[in-house]
């Protein structure tokens, strides 16, 4: 008498499906043919498949089209009021720093001499509070990213962390130029460039976090 | 004078803002490509069509994932919401159901990793039909037990009919990963509905 042997329910389940190649779903007709138990569970399997189809489509109790134009609309709102929050004294600072670091620009190093160590001060200044004002604004998007704890994939978090780490880099390199060479106005202009991204991004983030 | 021959309900600029006073025979004519294109552009019309078309399939996925009729209500408005607000990010080499599904596969992992871990199990809810038979509840408790990757393929495929195809990218896998889970998942029903019934 030859051995009977019973096929896994994961087989049989694809054989269901004809999930399997054609030799693999011959052998195991022939099996059902001759094996109850196997029937049995194929019969089985296929009453839970059934049984699952029959849950169905369900419909919410409630209609949530309201509710979801409400939350698009105070999405819209809060993304806005961080726009604002940080923008009115950040822009303000940008702008002067932007105009004194033109005028540098315009008197240019061959004319460097012409340009009243004053102005290079007042220059320097307008930086100095422009940065500030993108540290208030970087620390509270970075709160607010914090108390909404939003749920990122490893993966998400990880590109996250690695684009920040690259404009903190971006910055800190800037910082050193400056350090080096306190009136290189392009590392001036590079570094409000790097921290305007680093808001950017962060505003992103705490909107894509709602 | 020149007709367009483009059939007069492709305008989801129109149909968007009429289409909600449509019965869904009406608004299932209308071409998923060209709404979603309008509600990149703001169109809140064409937005509640897309709303109305996938909520049901997305609401069954969360409920049978979720087991509470009001966390699956929470799953399909933050799912919705994430979907028009970052439409203008889905790229067009999915179809819009298949990205949606991937949102609010996403959506029910969040709530698995924020629910308490005194509760292993998921009470799944019951349609009415099956409210009073046997075989339903032990079937929606089987499913509440299966680990969560198995539930999420057997509820996406055997519940809500979608083929693997379209369940691989919904969930990041492959399909070939697709047709594995889902054999494993209805093994362990069999498992888990044989060991109920000899208990009782």
């Amino acid at each position: 008498m030859s051995e009977h042997r019973h096929f896994s329910d994961e087989v049989l389940s694809a054989y269901i499906d004809q999930d399997l190649d054609r030799e693999r779903s011959a052998e195991i007709a022939d099996q059902l043919g001759s094996c109850a138990a196997c029937r049995a569970v194929v019969a089985e399997i296929e009453a839970i498949k059934n049984d699952l189809t029959d849950l169905g489509q369900a419909q919410p109790q409630r209609d949530l089209w309201p509710a979801i134009r409400r939350d698009m609309a105070r999405a819209r709102e809060t993304v806005s009021w961080w726009r604002r929050f940080w923008m009115v004294p950040v822009a303000a600072a940008v702008g002067a720093a932007a105009a004194v670091l033109l005028v540098l620009v315009f008197t240019g190093p061959a004319r460097q001499g012409s340009v009243k160590p004053a102005g290079k001060l007042d220059a320097l200044a307008s930086v100095q509070k422009a940065e500030l004002e993108y540290r208030g604004a970087i620390a509270s998007l970075q709160q607010a990213l914090r108390s909404d704890k939003p749920a990122w994939g490893p993966r998400t978090q990880q590109v996250i962390e690695d684009s920040l780490a690259e404009i903190d880099k971006s910055i800190r390199r800037c910082h050193q130029a400056i350090r080096a060479e306190p009136e290189n106005i392009q590392a001036h202009e590079m570094v409000l460039a790097a921290y305007q991204q680093k808001v950017d991004l962060l505003t992103e983030l705490v909107a894509e976090s709602m | 004078m020149n007709f367009s021959r483009q059939p007069f309900w492709s305008n989801a600029g129109l149909w968007g803002k009429i289409g909600v006073l449509m019965p869904d025979t009406q608004t299932a004519k209308l071409d998923e490509r060209t709404l979603v294109e309008s509600s990149v552009k703001g169109d809140e019309g064409a937005m509640q069509v897309l709303y109305r078309r996938h909520s049901g399939k997305i609401y069954g996925l969360a409920l049978r994932m979720t087991g509470s009729p009001a966390d699956a209500e929470d799953i399909v408005q933050d799912t919705f919401m994430r979907a028009f607000q970052h439409l203008g990010k889905f790229r067009r080499d999915s179809s819009f159901s298949t990205w949606l599904y991937r949102i609010a596969v996403n959506r029910t992992r969040d709530w698995a990793k924020k629910r308490k871990p005194t509760s292993p199990e998921v009470e799944i809810a019951q349609a009415p039909r099956q409210a009073d038979a046997m075989v339903g509840k032990r079937l929606e408790k089987a499913l509440g037990r299966l680990p969560f990757g198995y539930r999420e393929v057997l509820v996406l495929h055997d519940v809500l009919g979608m083929r693997h195809a379209e369940i691989g990218p919904a969930l990041g896998i492959k399909a070939g990963t697709s047709k594995s889970q889902l054999h494993k998942a209805r093994a362990s029903m069999r498992q888990m509905l044989t060991n109920a019934q000899g208990a009782s």
